[in-house]
């Protein structure tokens, strides 16, 4: 059977090929416009050089992986996962990229404010730190730091949320002194 | 004497309240990220981004500059007190300073390293401020043709100096361009790769894909790790250095130094390569070069010299050509282009004060490294209490409203997030990051230089070969790659990377934090 890291190894700059042939046909919206640049070294000049750069290293790349597998499989194939690797957690990783991409979508719905002290406690939560008091504070202290620095002081215009959010919002500014 | 008179104003300038002030915090800054495994001065510099906009544009630079050097050495304190190297450029520091801290010994590791790299600094700083503006005058000279030369040595060298893995930094670097082709071109004003979303016309900023690739993936896979950050109590202080014993590591540290500016220069090395290169230097030349590995002065006083060494010498070609070398200096780029100011040799005739007061911040900060260091020396065992998930959420907070703030527009956001899962799968499978990033800065100036020179010159593409000076830089160009990539054209191409984690270098990684 065909060990998955190996395979993944070959797979990627394949893969990559093929984006990248995928691309190529995609550099412009409307590609008729571009035409009529009689420039040899017009706008499609650069990316399609880059385009060729990548693919041509990817295709080197894939060669020498099955040169490595043809070689020594045993050195291609590790035998056992590294100590490290055992106590890493995989599934917490894409939870926590998960998390954050939810927070960046938060933010414009339910405003800064309130999707920055939800973050801060899911975030504590989620790497172990469970002591409900504490993680409260970092979630409310953590929050009017951030607004008084960006809102107050850099005059940043953070998102207030739609609706009920933006009133919660103007009004936490309001009690923070803020607006 | 006109340079001295310079000086002395910026010093001046660099003194003044404020501008001082800034100083100080950067310091504290970079040497309690520098610190902290897992956060590197880089991410600490990415994160400190959107504070320099209410900056002044040298306020900003001093405060850059100060987190650039304090973090550079502030990995050394973890690495000799707990083993785990702050920074990949202090993983030479674990090998001697670690055992000097085993054997009771590690207010002495500690103070030969912090002496070590205030010189090493100090003199790289000196470089910086009288090296800069004769080449500065030098690249006057230079036209379009030489400009894309110099970027194309640049990337190069990103390339050569990933000797061990020359083809995979090559699709990382040729990828970073391809990312920043996306938007409209320089030329014409057609958009490119934009797929139809309005907001990706104004193109992907170098500051944003920084922020993801190196604060968004760092932070999640330092949760994920589960890294224990508190220390173990090792031994006791013990005695320390006296200023009588510097003889010792003298030699040690003029080598290092010497190494550590001269590698600085080239764009795409780093620290990491500075310290590891120094440290088996410094093992053949010293008398106790065997010895290496069980608690050495000359072991532990070699990387860390070269290491800071970098430093000033890492700026010059990002003060006088505009082009950085590392993704720390990349990010001063961003600070300076984020004020409206664009560095190259002008800059050196119309802000002569801006860049002496720059020049001197960086002699200032490597004076000020000592005490900012001993204080984060002396506070390390509680900063390291503060859990890494209270750490990494803010980090993430800071990281999302960098990203926002570069323009004011969410779609930075969404990249910078993208950017992070990107991170972070490059760093559990080892794929280089730094040189996407450096493709991305770097890509866009090579082809607009490529195309204003052909423009300029009627379409010649002989021109870049045909100029003394473009000429030259561009065989230089070739006989780094060719020096690159001897190996595999041999057929001896080694089969793993070489293992130097450095995000503020080019060399390929592997995965997770390198742990002594």
């Amino acid at each position: 059977m065909v060990d998955m890291r190996v395979f993944a190894r070959i797979a990627t700059p394949l893969a990559m090929i093929v984006c990248i042939f995928l691309l190529s046909g995609r550099i412009f919206d409307n590609p008729r416009a571009a035409q009529m640049i009689p420039d040899s070294f017009g706008p499609a000049f650069w990316p399609t050089w880059l385009l060729w750069g990548v693919g041509i290293c990817c295709a080197l790349w894939a060669l020498h992986e099955f040169w490595m597998l043809r070689k020594a499989p045993a050195a291609a194939a590790p035998a056992e996962e590294p100590k490290d690797e055992e106590e890493y957690d995989t599934k917490l990783a894409w939870i926590g990229m998960a998390v954050v991409f939810v927070y960046a979508y938060l933010i414009q719905q339910i405003g800064f404010p309130i999707a920055t002290f939800l973050f801060l406690i899911t975030w504590c939560l989620l790497g172990g730190y469970r002591r409900p008091v504490k993680v409260l504070l970092v979630g409310l202290l953590g929050t009017m730091a951030f607004l008084y620095m960006f809102v107050m002081i850099a005059l940043m215009p953070l998102d207030r949320g739609h609706g009920v959010f933006d009133d919660i919002t103007v009004a936490t500014y309001r009690l923070l002194g803020i607006y | 004497m006109e340079s001295f008179e310079l000086l002395l104003t910026g010093l001046g300038n660099a003194l003044s309240l404020y501008n001082f002030g800034v100083l100080v915090i950067g310091m504290m800054v970079g040497t309690v990220a520098g610190a902290l495994p897992g956060i590197s001065f880089v991410n600490a510099m990415a994160m400190a981004l959107p504070f320099t906009y209410m900056m002044q544009p040298t306020m900003a630079m001093t405060f850059l500059g100060g987190i650039y050097v304090g973090g550079v050495f502030g990995g050394s304190i973890s690495s000799i007190l707990i083993n785990i190297p702050g920074t990949p450029a202090s993983l030479p520091a674990c090998w001697d300073g670690y055992p000097m801290t085993k054997k009771g010994l590690s207010k002495r590791a500690l103070r030969i390293a912090l002496t070590s790299s205030a010189i090493g600094g100090f003199a790289s700083a000196l470089l910086l401020t009288f090296g800069s503006p004769p080449f500065a005058r030098f690249a006057l000279t230079f036209d379009q043709p030489e400009f894309f030369a110099a970027t194309v040595l640049g990337l190069v060298s990103v390339i050569a100096i990933a000797k061990d893995a020359p083809v995979i930094t090559m699709v990382s670097l040729f990828l970073g361009m391809l990312v920043a082709t996306v938007g409209v071109d320089p030329m014409y004003g057609m958009a490119r790769f934009t797929f139809g979303i309005a907001d990706a016309q104004s193109g992907i900023n170098f500051t944003v894909v920084m922020i993801g690739l190196f604060a968004i993936g760092e932070v999640v896979d330092l949760m994920c790790s589960k890294m224990n950050l508190n220390p173990k109590a090792d031994s006791e202080a013990g005695q320390g250095f006296k200023l009588s014993e510097f003889p010792m590591i003298q030699w040690a540290v003029a080598r290092a130094t010497a190494l550590g500016c001269v590698i600085g220069t080239i764009p795409g090395a780093g620290a990491t390569v500075a310290a590891v290169i120094a440290y088996g230097i410094e093992k053949q030349a010293s008398k106790r070069g065997k010895q290496f590995g069980t608690g050495v002065e000359e072991g532990l006083a070699a990387p860390e010299a070269a290491k800071n060494a970098t430093t000033g010498a890492a700026m010059i070609p990002l003060l006088t050509l505009g082009i950085p070398g590392s993704a720390a200096t990349a990010i001063m780029l961003a600070a300076l282009m984020l004020h409206g100011i664009a560095p190259g040799p002008l800059l050196f005739t119309s802000d002569t004060t801006m860049v002496y007061t720059i020049f001197a911040s960086m002699l200032l900060a490597n004076l000020l490294m000592v005490a900012a260091a001993l204080m984060v020396a002396r506070g390390f065992s509680t900063l390291m209490k503060t859990p890494t998930a209270v750490l990494g959420a803010f980090i993430i907070v800071l990281s999302i409203l960098g990203a926002y703030s570069v323009r004011n527009n969410f779609f930075d956001v969404w990249v910078c997030l993208g950017c992070g899962v990107a991170g972070y799968i490059m760093k559990r499978t080892g794929f280089p990051s730094a040189p996407l990033v450096l493709g991305v800065i770097l890509g866009p100036l090579a082809e607009r230089y490529f195309l204003t020179s052909l423009a300029n010159y009627d379409n010649n593409v002989f021109i870049f070969v045909e100029r003394p000076i473009s000429g030259t830089i561009l065989f230089l160009a070739t006989i780094f790659c060719l020096w690159a990539l001897w190996p595999m054209l041999r057929g001896a191409w080694p089969a793993k990377a070489s293992g130097l984690a450095d995000p503020d270098s080019a060399a390929p990684h592997k995965p997770g934090s390198a742990r002594g």
